[in-house]
């Protein structure tokens, strides 16, 4: 019979065809329990050069670090410290909220918190701040739908479960053809992985956070959530990198959000290194290559000897070489992707994210095939994207390209 | 290429194309020219649009580019079967009846008052009970755009008498009764403006628009002005609109001096007031408070250029009509060197005062190549390099940009024969010629080619060119020439707002653009401007210019406005009475008698 808990087990085996190849009885031994991988942690940041800053690997520690750094005003404080004009002036603008509301329906979300009066009373502009607040609308709107969606789904299942007898509720558990493998089960494997990494000594990724200087609220929130994504898929390719974050801001706004973050997780099993030092003072310069869009020389084969820095910039507004700047300033090797060699470009940025960054070094690492590598460049920004679906794995051609027509040496659009 | 033929029989023929024939025509398009668009959007729209879809799905290389698209929307605009059209505002309607309300309304059946204003609010609360609060402001906005001002009238008075009025229904009524209900409506105005004070004394960003525009057909229009600065605690200017309002309002009562001032303000804080004041004061010439050549002087000043509209219409009438002298005309193309070819006569010469010049070379200096680290445009040594070279080779005549000359006007064969020609065309004057290229341009033989014929300065691959390009021709100084087709729009945005409009000026008049260069060694060149392009005044008359709606030429850059202009000339026949000639004539004969005797 063909529940739908035995389909939920065959859909997470097809995707994860390695992890099931690989999980069997033999690795339930395996489960590497959170003392041994605390030991190893504590084992290994220690040898490494200097780390002063290090999040939460203990409780009493990171509560010795929020006092002694500064302390950052929360918005309620700010708003406390305002003047005369400044007080004025956010008297007028919860008048104008007002009067919006009163004017369209939809133009103004229902509950203002703090933060987002400070945000509007940065913008000097009427059109700024309407665009801000329908976005904020839209914001809540997924929110409630999410909400509603899971209410509903937890009375469907109440329903469902109030129609089985009692004596079935029971075997709903036991008694299938395929091994039962959760997704907790699946994370700690995919840690072991991580901290395995490390015990090798794997190649590392810079991940350069100097750049919140630059980046408004928005782009400050993507390369936050790119971090997550980041650190997920990290997890996922076959041989993961060791990630570091250098040169963080401990009291700027990336690691206000992080912290939010943090609250929730454990962090016996997060691997990867935040530290306010910069990549120059850990590792020597001659093993460094930065990695940007603007430079001209082609990055051809990865080295493993050598360390590779990204870029934490998300650039939606400004588009200016950053990157390219500073490595110049500072003497590194620079390095970007061969895009052109590979691909034809349609449109779209050839600065790629943070999660597309790794999947391509990662497959490259492994594999050195550059044409397997670039298909985790999206879709819309390439003519002819040589393979068919992203979260295809074993690398199958679509359609075209199985046709012959764009096999040819140079690999270019016809 | 054969496609440009092949395209129309393959419309003829069939509606759909099939996706490998639009995949290579895609190819096509972006490497030739403009011309084979047209033919590539009919073939997109017919594909898009027949009955039988393509099989294969469509994928992401199919979507028109970015510079096409904003050509297919002018052309998909046109036709009337349009599923999806991303430049219509979506309206939408909370509920069924304000819908029903609304084409009601714009079909025109309202032209008198009276709607049960009760039922009708209740009805759409019964359906939509979030819109409980904004209910009142909608209905009023949806009054305004019928424009049916006794209806705001009596939906006034409904919620007067009910005691329902909030700030932004007072605001829009407002609006309402000054716009389109004259100064018929004044009470109405003041009535509601002192309901709007006892709810707050500021008001925001929004009603002080509408209330500047209420108050301006009301003998209290001065107190525009109050609400203007009221308008710039949340926001850093006013808005173009209401600027507008107050400057007709002070036209219409008869103040010009105010008008003017405020005319002033709004230029000074970088907004272009609207079209309509151009021909509001064109009224005021009429009743003879304000003059023409006034009005033009003013537009000079802030070296504005008017539409094609008012100066087609108002402003010809009123030289037509004038009593005291009797005015030819002609609307003529200006050539490049300033002389017109109605008159004959030559503009004003192209000038920039050294102050403002001097502060657009630093500025360049500064923005431009020294951004806040020198390492986004180039490295220092370099710099320090180039800025020895310039003080020894000081000031050249014309300064080349050798990368866009030899990858935007040749192919990749014929790159360095271009340049060349280029070279050699001007350096013939035995003028002093800069060519600033890159250091993967050439071989030795090339490089000496042009050493010998003229100065040469190679920049790093890895660092921008066009600063250096810029920061070259304004340090020799007001009447060096700089030879590039790029706009040079990114520079120009370097600079301050006020600075990139001096920038523009001197592009105008300093910029040669190459368009072809042909294996014989004949080149088109378009040599720049000579004239001021601004409102000028002679002796015999004017030159107005104005900007068209219709531009036709495709290879007309941007920072070159019009070429269109208005010659007024005085005529000196002077039409006199028979009476008058005879009265003339008996007096020259009695001073003759007189003589004689």
């Amino acid at each position: 019979m063909l529940t739908r808990a035995v389909l939920q087990r065959f859909r997470v085996l097809t995707q994860h065809t390695n992890v099931a190849a690989q999980i069997g009885r033999s690795l339930y031994n395996l489960e590497l329990t959170s003392a041994y991988r605390q030991l190893i942690g504590q084992c290994l940041y220690s040898s490494s050069v200097g780390v002063q800053y290090v999040t939460g690997h203990d409780k009493n520690e990171r509560n010795k670090e929020e006092k002694e750094n500064e302390k950052r005003l929360t918005a309620t404080e700010r708003l406390q410290q305002l003047d005369e004009q400044g007080l004025k002036r956010l008297k007028v603008l919860k008048l104008e909220y007002e009067v919006m509301q009163m004017r369209e329906p939809e133009a103004v979300p229902e509950n203002m918190i703090d933060e987002y009066w400070l945000e509007i009373l940065g913008k000097n502009s009427y059109f700024a701040r309407k665009r801000q607040y329908s976005f904020w609308v839209r914001k809540e709107k997924q929110r409630k739908s999410v909400e509603e969606k899971k209410r509903k789904r937890t009375e469907y299942v109440k329903e469902r479960m109030a129609k089985v007898e009692e004596s079935e509720r029971n075997n709903e558990v036991g008694n299938r053809f395929l091994p039962r493998v959760s997704e907790a089960h699946m994370d700690r494997f995919y840690i072991s992985k991580l901290a395995n990494a490390l015990l090798h000594q794997n190649p590392t990724l810079v991940l350069d956070m100097d750049y919140e200087n630059y980046m408004s609220m928005r782009e400050i929130t993507n390369l936050h959530d790119q971090f997550w994504f980041l650190y997920g898929k990290n997890k996922r390719i076959q041989q993961p990198f060791n990630l570091v974050a250098c040169s963080v801001n401990p009291v700027g706004e990336f690691m206000n959000r992080f912290k939010k973050v943090a609250k929730h997780m454990n962090f016996d099993s997060f691997y990867c290194e935040m530290t306010e030092k910069s990549y120059l003072d850990l590792y020597p310069r001659d093993r460094l290559v930065y990695l940007t869009p603007d430079s001209r020389k082609v990055l051809r084969y990865f080295d493993p000897d050598d360390i590779y820095i990204i870029g934490g910039l998300v650039d939606i507004s400004q588009i200016k070489p950053l990157s390219f700047t500073k490595a110049k300033k500072q003497g590194i090797r620079m390095a970007s992707l061969p895009l052109d060699e590979y691909l034809s470009w349609q449109k779209g940025s050839k600065a790629l994210t943070l999660d597309q960054m790794i999947q391509i070094l990662g497959e490259v690492m492994v594999s050195g095939d550059w044409k397997r590598a670039l298909q985790y460049v999206p879709h819309r920004k390439v003519c002819n994207p040589l393979y068919g679906d992203q979260n295809d794995t074993e690398g199958n051609l679509s359609e075209e390209a199985a046709d012959g027509l764009y096999l040819d040496e140079g690999n270019k659009a016809v | 290429m054969s496609f440009y033929k092949i395209y129309p029989k393959i419309l003829a023929n069939s509606c759909r194309i099939t996706n490998a024939t639009q995949r290579s025509l895609h190819a096509y398009v972006r490497t030739s020219s403009t011309k084979c668009v047209d033919y590539f959007l009919i073939a997109r729209y017919n594909s898009n649009y027949s009955s039988q879809k393509p099989s294969v799905p469509q994928q992401a290389f199919m979507k028109p580019l970015d510079s096409i698209r904003h050509l297919g929307e002018k052309f998909f605009l046109t036709t009337d079967n349009e599923p999806n059209s991303s430049n219509e505002k979506k309206l939408i309607f909370h509920s069924s009846t304000l819908k029903l309300f609304m084409e009601r309304l714009c079909s025109g059946e309202f032209r008198l008052e009276n709607i049960d204003w009760m039922q009708l609010r209740e009805d759409i609360i019964k359906e939509n009970p979030k819109l409980m609060r904004s209910i009142d402001s909608v209905l009023m906005n949806f009054v305004i755009a019928s424009k049916n001002v006794k209806l705001g009238v009596s939906f006034y008075e409904y919620l007067k008498a009910n005691q329902l009025w909030n700030i932004s229904v007072l605001a829009s009524f407002i609006y309402l009764c000054g716009r389109y209900g004259g100064k018929e409506k004044q009470e109405y105005v003041l009535e509601a403006y002192e309901k709007l004070k006892e709810i707050t004394p500021t008001f925001d960003f929004k009603t002080c628009c509408d209330l500047v525009t209420g108050f301006s057909y009301t003998d209290m229009w001065r107190k525009g002005v109050e609400f203007l600065e009221m308008s710039k605690i949340t926001s850093n200017t006013a808005s173009v609109s209401s600027y507008s309002d107050l400057i007709q309002a002070a036209i219409r009562e008869g103040d010009l001096v105010f008008a003017v001032k405020m005319f002033e303000d709004c230029v000074g804080s970088g907004l272009v007031p609207a079209t309509v004041v151009f021909d509001c004061f064109l009224m005021a010439c009429k009743m003879g408070k304000f003059t023409v050549p006034d009005l033009l002087n003013l537009y000079r000043k802030y070296s504005l250029i008017p539409n094609e509209t008012s100066v087609k219409g108002p402003l010809l009438e009123h030289f037509q009509s004038d009593s005291n002298q009797k005015w030819l005309h002609k609307f003529v193309i200006m050539k490049k060197s300033g002389r017109c070819v109605f008159c004959g006569s030559y503009l004003e010469k192209h000038d920039i005062s050294s102050e403002k010049f001097e502060q657009l070379r630093d500025e360049t200096l500064k923005r431009m190549l020294i951004q806040d680290d020198i390492y986004l445009t180039t490295v220092p040594k370099e710099f320090n390099e180039f800025k020895k070279f310039i003080a020894k080779n000081a000031p050249f005549d014309y300064v080349i940009d050798a990368l866009n000359i030899m990858y935007k006007l040749s192919t990749f064969r014929s790159n360095e024969r271009v340049l060349r020609q280029v070279v050699q065309e001007f350096s013939k004057t035995n003028k002093k010629v800069l060519v600033i290229g890159r250091k993967h341009i050439g071989k030795t033989n090339f490089v000496q080619f042009i050493q010998e014929r003229a100065h040469l300065f190679l920049v790093e691959n890895e660092s921008k060119d066009d600063p250096f390009l810029i920061y070259a021709a304004l340090y020799s100084g007001k009447s060096s020439f700089i030879v590039t087709s790029d706009c040079l729009r990114t520079q120009k945005f370097h600079l301050s707002e006020h600075m990139q409009f001096v920038f523009e000026k001197w592009q105008r008049a300093r910029q040669i653009i190459i368009l072809k260069v042909s294996e014989n060694g004949r080149m088109d060149i378009k040599y720049p401007i000579e004239y001021d392009l601004a409102i000028q005044q002679d002796p015999g008359g004017w030159h107005i210019p104005y900007i068209a709606e219709k531009e036709d030429e495709i290879n007309k850059p941007v920072f070159e406005l019009t070429e269109r202009f208005l010659c007024l000339r005085k005529s000196h026949l002077r039409q006199f009475s028979l009476v008058e000639k005879k009265l003339k004539v008996t007096d020259d004969l009695q001073k003759t008698q007189l003589t004689k005797t």
